[in-house]
């Protein structure tokens, strides 16, 4: 357990190097280990985010829609899509006159994506497009919402990725980050840890039978910046009236900011 | 727990099943596919956003209610009056007597809340 107090506020790339989880990597490697992991999750991932958080990721991802503001006509990129969730819903939202584009660096997870959306008949207004989020490869002032829903804990330099979705936003639009973040009481705190360190890869094995993915996404939670560093992140490249509201006892936290 | 969005998923998933349990009323969602209806009922003031789609409805319920531009249409109509605005004759006098109050494509209006009532609540 004693890992399981490190402090996530260290910067992203020292000397060369980042974090893997709890591991220290070169920082030009992370990017394909996340891929790996998320590459042999993907077919699994839906059911497990269920059993993971017991459905709750689904009222979670509701939040994070309804605090968009999404109206019909917008043009939303939801990044770090993976299979489709939010997409889904914004779709619906800014109808056929809107846009919506799912964007993830990993082709597994956003082919999963893509077929969960043509069986639900999205068709019409989703654009699909594999994309680092640190180098989007979008025109500045695009669009009107961006999101990331668990995501940003898998990039490599989130400083860079900030920045670079703070470029594709419109001067009016907004930025939400749904991630793991830190929770608010240290008792719920030790539970957590308790259930992330040693039921959650147990889990893993047991439906997705991948314990290692899942003993990663417990150590990527974290060492992911907590609430106050993200939003003082998200201040540095320029967001502003940034704000952040934590859920099931900060367990979970969206993050808001505005390009103005 | 946002239990907005509990009850708001809640809501939908009753709605949904109900929809799929009889393939008629999945035919009566055509029409409205790709547009969206706000529903606020007075005194209340708590906004109901439903989105169609062929296949479903996606439900909001918005701490406020949205502006008149955020969906195609806007239907305030008072609780009392609710069972009254099936019937599109009596559309006319419950304006008149302010009980009713739409926004938006007025054409889309007067055909929404009779789909919606049918859809989701019979």
């Amino acid at each position: 357990m004693e890992n399981q107090t490190q402090t996530p506020t260290a910067p992203d790339i020292e000397n060369g190097k980042t974090h893997f989880g709890f591991k220290q990597v070169d920082a030009q490697e992370k990017e394909s280990m996340v891929a790996d992991v998320f590459h042999n999750v993907a077919a699994k991932y839906d059911i497990m985010n269920d059993v993971m958080s017991l459905g709750i990721h689904r009222i979670w991802k509701r939040f994070t829609i309804d605090s968009a503001g999404a109206r019909k006509g917008q043009q939303v990129l939801d990044l770090a899509g993976g299979t489709g969730d939010l997409t889904a819903k914004f779709s619906r939202i800014v109808g056929p006159t809107g846009r919506v584009t799912l964007s993830d660096i990993n082709p597994s997870m956003l082919e999963v994506g893509k077929d969960k959306l043509r069986d639900m008949g999205l068709v019409q207004n989703i654009d699909y497009v594999e994309a680092n989020a640190e180098e989007l490869p979008f025109p500045d002032n695009q669009f009107d919402i961006v999101t990331m829903a668990f995501g940003l804990r898998n990039v490599t330099n989130k400083s860079k990725a900030l920045a670079s979705i703070y470029r594709v936003l419109k001067p009016g639009g907004r930025l939400l980050v749904l991630e793991f973040s830190k929770p608010t009481s240290e008792g719920l705190s030790k539970i957590y840890d308790a259930y992330s360190f040693h039921l959650l890869p147990k889990m893993g094995k047991l439906v997705a039978n991948d314990e290692e993915s899942y003993r990663y996404l417990a150590e990527s939670i974290r060492m992911h910046p907590d609430q106050e560093t993200l939003k003082g992140m998200m201040e540095e490249v320029g967001f502003e009236n940034t704000t952040y509201t934590n859920m099931t006892g900060g367990i979970v936290a969206l993050h808001k900011g505005y390009k103005f | 727990m946002p239990l907005r969005q509990l009850a708001a998923a809640l809501l939908e998933q009753g709605s949904n099943t109900l929809l799929k349990l009889d393939p008629e009323h999945v035919h009566l969602l055509k029409p409205l596919a790709g547009k969206s209806l706000q529903l606020v009922l007075t005194p209340i003031q708590w906004p109901l956003v439903l989105y169609f789609s062929d296949t479903q409805i996606d439900i909001s319920l918005p701490e406020q209610q949205l502006e008149e531009d955020a969906v195609d249409c806007s239907v305030i109509v008072a609780l009392s009056a609710l069972d009254q605005i099936r019937d599109t004759n009596n559309l006319t006098k419950l304006i008149k007597a302010d009980k009713l109050d739409l926004q938006g494509d007025l054409k889309s209006c007067k055909i929404y809340p009779v789909y919606c009532l049918h859809l989701i609540w019979i």
